[in-house]
């Protein structure tokens, strides 16, 4: 199958199918760390996680070892994790404060700057070997946004701030959820699912699902004397633009802050109803919606943003294999009290023992088995694509699986840019 | 949270009785008799499983991979014999393995007890162990033993295998 054949885009039909190699082929997981991993803005880590200075963390972005540090000055700086002598990781913790690392293999040592400041031995280099230059190697291109980290293997790319575009409105109103900002807390949960890393992210945005997939978790609200009634808001799907996507469920008391709401003590009720008016008053009254609703949303091209309280990023280790991280996210000027209250009804919904993700998981590895049998070739991705897009339509995925297109084509821009026309009207 | 400390002496009788209680405890799980397993919980009981990258706990709050208290846990157990917890719809097979079964105190009718565990998972044709050790705050109600708290704490550095804690650990 040829790479421009992969993608069945027809707007006039309202058809939109994807070839399922996508999901299973060695070459194409290849060109994708190439041309999406090594060109897109990727997500490295909050500022919050790393409060005071030799504060660090250590993950894998972008399929190599990094570790994230604060420095003695003041700055934040991704390092690729390697030693610039021989290539033994010098970070050998996830979490920690350190004035220095020391690379155990030869006892090379870098300040947390980054800076090569000791190298046993000194008077075995001839006057050509340039400590100074040897100092720990950054990504090429690093920008935040408001807190957020990302970094960037290609240096020749657009700059955080015009490829985040409107999605940085989404961003906006999680930092904004509270007065204070936020925070992005330690110990996430850090799982695997033996599928595709496309398929969760379509999962992410998908409200299709939810009604089947989770309809225990409904139940169990239900149970809880949840109000399932329909919405009062709107409720959408959108395609944000660069491959960015979001879906906005219904308002439903439940998810409205990232769980059952009732669990939350009146004073704090009272203070986000608060914000909540002062963000549709800074959003306006045409994105009222977004500021209450849940809203799932991704920041391509494998960042996702879970309601207001969880971020995940998904990984592809080979095409049938995916690692996952997810955080939770609190406001910072709630005490810890409410902060615990939160996070307590995080894992309920999400997470590897929640009541839905296992079932996402369920889904998601069914789906990988049934690419299989490679009679059935395409998945089809069209629902929606001819009427203005509802939550449980595809116009977000199909947003996703454009851009994919067009970086693994090397296009400027996706060649479909909408679905047909005449949806953007009514 | 670390418990390594020398545990006070303990009666045969009583070792006895909470080893039986924990392998009946595992019984139940394993063959899935899991309304007659929350009877084993006091009113107030708890359920928890942290996240793995702190076993010991952490100092400020943080999120947890399950923190049920008895309402959500017996919406948990509803769940999954409901047929619609598809991880676990058809059943995953399991078996479990306790041991190291320690009283590491006594306060009151309250024991606190450890123990370690390896749980295996057979479903899909993957076995996937789940490794840890078990807190547990046991208390007698009408001479009986019951759990009061219960902590699953994995050893393991992400759920790389199992992709959820899908069944009761």
């Amino acid at each position: 199958m040829e790479l421009d054949q992969l993608i069945m885009d027809d707007p006039e039909q309202g058809l939109f199918r994807v070839h399922r190699s996508t999901m299973t082929s060695e070459e194409i997981q290849r060109l994708e760390q190439e041309r999406i991993f090594d060109r897109s803005w990727v997500y490295v880590g909050h500022e919050s996680e790393l409060p005071n200075p030799g504060d660090f963390i250590r993950r894998r972005v972008a399929n190599r070892p990094m570790f994230f540090v604060h420095g003695k000055d003041g700055k934040l700086r991704p390092f690729l994790n390697t030693c610039r002598h021989r290539g033994a990781m010098v970070c050998r913790q996830d979490y920690g404060n350190a004035a220095a690392f020391q690379c155990f293999y030869h006892g090379w040592t870098y300040d947390n700057k980054g800076d090569l400041i000791g190298v046993p031995d000194e008077e075995g280099y001839a006057p050509a070997f340039d400590q100074s230059e040897l100092g720990l190697m950054q990504p090429p291109l690093v920008e935040q946004y408001r807190g957020f980290y990302f970094a960037c293997f290609d240096r020749n790319a657009q700059s955080l701030d015009s490829y985040l575009g409107d999605v940085k409105v989404f961003l906006d109103i999680v930092i904004d959820q509270t007065e204070g900002g936020i925070r992005v807390l330690p110990g996430p949960v850090r799982y695997a699912i033996r599928a595709n890393w496309k398929l969760l992210v379509e999962n992410s945005v998908d409200g299709y699902h939810v009604p089947t997939t989770h309809q225990s978790y409904m139940q169990y609200l239900k149970d809880q004397g949840v109000s399932m009634t329909e919405p009062k808001g709107r409720s959408w799907g959108m395609d944000i633009g660069h491959g960015h996507g979001a879906f906005s469920g219904r308002e439903r008391s439940a998810g409205q802050y990232g769980g059952v709401i009732d669990h939350f003590t009146d004073d704090v009720k009272v203070r986000l109803d608060k914000v909540k008016a002062q963000q549709v008053h800074r959003y306006g009254e045409e994105r009222e919606d977004w500021a209450p609703g849940r809203v799932n949303f991704l920041v391509y091209p494998n960042m996702v943003f879970v309601g207001k309280t969880t971020l995940r990023t998904i990984w592809p280790v080979s095409p049938g294999l995916m690692e996952i991280t997810g955080w939770a996210i609190v406001p910072k000027n709630e005490s810890a009290e409410e902060q615990q209250a939160r996070i307590n009804e995080i894992p309920l919904f999400q997470g590897p023992g929640g009541f839905a993700s296992p079932d996402d998981l369920e889904a998601l590895e069914s789906s990988q088995l049934g690419y299989a049998a490679t009679e059935v070739e395409w998945n089809d991705l069209s629902k929606g694509m001819d009427r203005a897009p509802k939550p449980d339509d595809e116009l977000q995925m199909r947003a996703f699986w454009r851009q994919w297109q067009a970086d693994m084509l090397g296009l400027p821009q996706a060649r479909n840019m909408h679905d047909l026309t005449k949806s953007a009207s009514s | 949270m670390v418990q390594n400390k020398k545990a006070p002496p303990t009666s045969m009788e009583l070792q006895h009785e909470i080893e039986q209680f924990l392998y009946n405890e595992a019984a139940l799980l394993d063959d899935w008799q899991l309304e007659e397993w929350l009877t084993l919980f006091t009113a107030d009981g708890t359920y928890f499983v942290p996240t793995t990258d702190f076993p010991e706990g952490y100092p400020e709050p943080h999120l947890a991979l399950i923190d049920d208290d008895m309402t959500r846990l017996t919406g948990r157990v509803k769940r999954l014999l409901s047929r619609h917890a598809y991880r676990e719809y058809p059943y995953s097979r399991t078996r479990r393995m306790i041991s190291n079964i320690r009283v590491t105190g006594a306060e009151g009718d309250d024991l606190q007890v450890t123990a370690s565990f390896i749980v295996y998972r057979i479903r899909m044709g993957q076995v996937a162990p789940y490794v840890g050790k078990y807190l547990y705050t046991l208390t007698r109600e009408n001479g009986d033993l019951k759990i009061r708290h219960r902590r699953a704490v994995l050893d393991l550095e992400g759920l790389w295998d199992h992709g959820a804690v899908s069944i009761i650990l």
